[in-house]
């Protein structure tokens, strides 16, 4: 666990950041657009979440600021995940 | 490289990355050195009843760049249609060796920098600016989704000799420029161009506020009831929504250059024009993104349809304050409206 959020997620958002040292850290608050998450990766992210976490985010939270920086992309997930854990 | 205008980005330009158009001949226009602002200088749409899908009856009202960069700068475009790919090819070496920037028609079918690679075929427009034997150095986008860097020529060949292209008329097509030439008045340019844009937006019935009115209703009879979209319609939707958000914004910055020309204070309405191109930006990202990742296309386009016609009252509000802005200016349109 980095910063708040799971390996997973971590993972995930690292492989889609050509500009990112591998030795890197990666910051919550960095620009995810300014270490190469463009367009295309934005989808390819975006379906990779939902399909290993079992969400799916709501229409209006489909826009680029969502994906500006870990810390915002990591808020929307906990936000999608916090009603299954509750029920848990 | 890096100093070569060709690769400069337009400020403003940083999330709104659509249309291929301006971003290409825009970059054109910086490697001539001069300000490809100009590419905003029309805007609102234009009413195709004969189109069937409202998306693509909504035609985004802009000149075609060649008429504007020969109008403003006296720019001529020769536009070549090579019998096939190693044809083009030589052109381009040849063209680009002499320091020129050329544009190359290729298909996002074949492009893999494209959301749309191996699933659509459409046209779309680049920039070459330097060849080595089998690579060329291909200026793709704008702002923070551009894409630079060197391509192998055995990929650009499969990208410019689609049937999708041939289709489109735009096989193996490249377009070079001549350099600037001739006594231009941007001053007077800046007069007309306000003066044109605001009279189509309020007088016309097949343009301006009236177009969006009558595409909103038919959007509405389009999508109720049902619950599929054709794939063919996927691309329209999509770029017309960025092509929106990219002539707004295009616009926005056109304000900017015609306030500077003719000093005068047009900055409100300018501040209107980009909050209406990010808004455009974000039904956009909802669209493809929500596309993309599964979600029912004519839901998506749907909810779309209540965002357009927030926009569109939103553009007539900001038109409306424009219009204000040129009398008090003394640079009143000729409009009723």
């Amino acid at each position: 666990v980095n910063n708040g959020w799971d390996e997973r997620f971590e993972a995930m958002v690292r492989a889609r950041l050509p500009f990112l040292a591998e030795s890197g850290e990666l910051a919550g608050d960095v620009d995810l657009r300014a270490l190469g998450l463009d367009s295309l990766a934005i989808v390819e992210l975006l379906v990779e979440i939902e399909q290993t976490y079992q969400v799916e985010f709501d229409d209006e939270d489909l826009t680029a600021e969502t994906f500006a920086t870990p810390d915002v992309l990591w808020t929307s997930v906990r936000r999608l995940l916090e009603p299954a854990e509750i029920r848990d | 490289v890096t100093d070569r205008p060709v690769y400069y980005e337009l400020p403003g330009f940083e999330r709104i990355h659509l249309d291929c158009e301006t971003s290409a001949f825009g970059r054109v226009l910086r490697h001539l050195s001069v300000d490809p602002r100009i590419l905003g200088d029309e805007w609102g749409y234009r009413y195709r009843p004969d189109r069937p899908f409202p998306l693509a009856a909504a035609e985004i009202a802009r000149s075609w760049p060649p008429d504007s960069m020969l109008r403003w700068y006296g720019i001529e475009v020769r536009t070549t249609d090579h019998a096939d790919p190693d044809a083009a090819w030589a052109v381009l070496r040849e063209l680009t060796g002499r320091g020129e920037a050329v544009l190359l028609s290729v298909d996002l079918y074949e492009w893999p920098m494209s959301t749309f690679h191996g699933r659509f075929g459409f046209p779309h427009r680049v920039v070459v600016a330097e060849c080595r034997p089998d690579e060329a150095l291909v200026l793709d986008g704008r702002g923070e989704n551009r894409h630079i860097g060197w391509l192998d020529r055995a990929l650009l060949a499969r990208a410019m000799s689609t049937p999708t292209l041939t289709e489109a008329g735009e096989r193996c097509r490249t377009m070079r420029f001549t350099a600037p030439e001739g006594d231009h008045d941007p001053r007077s340019e800046c007069r007309s161009a306000l003066a044109t844009s605001c009279v189509r937006y309020f007088d016309s019935e097949q343009e301006g506020w009236r177009a969006s009115e009558t595409v909103l209703t038919r959007l509405r009879e389009f999508t109720a009831g049902k619950t599929a979209l054709a794939d063919e319609c996927v691309m329209p939707a999509v770029a017309f929504l960025g092509g929106a958000a990219s002539q707004w914004q295009l616009s926005s910055l056109f304000l900017d250059f015609a306030a500077e020309q003719l000093a005068v204070d047009l900055g409100p309405a300018a501040a209107g024009f980009r909050q209406i191109a990010a808004l455009w930006m974000r039904a956009y990202h909802i669209f493809l993104f929500g596309y993309h990742a599964g979600r029912s296309p004519i839901g998506l386009l749907r909810k779309a349809t209540g965002r357009i016609t927030e926009l569109a009252s939103m553009e007539r509000t900001a038109m409306e304050l424009l219009e204000r802005q040129l009398a008090e200016t003394g640079l009143r349109c000729a409009s009723g409206g």
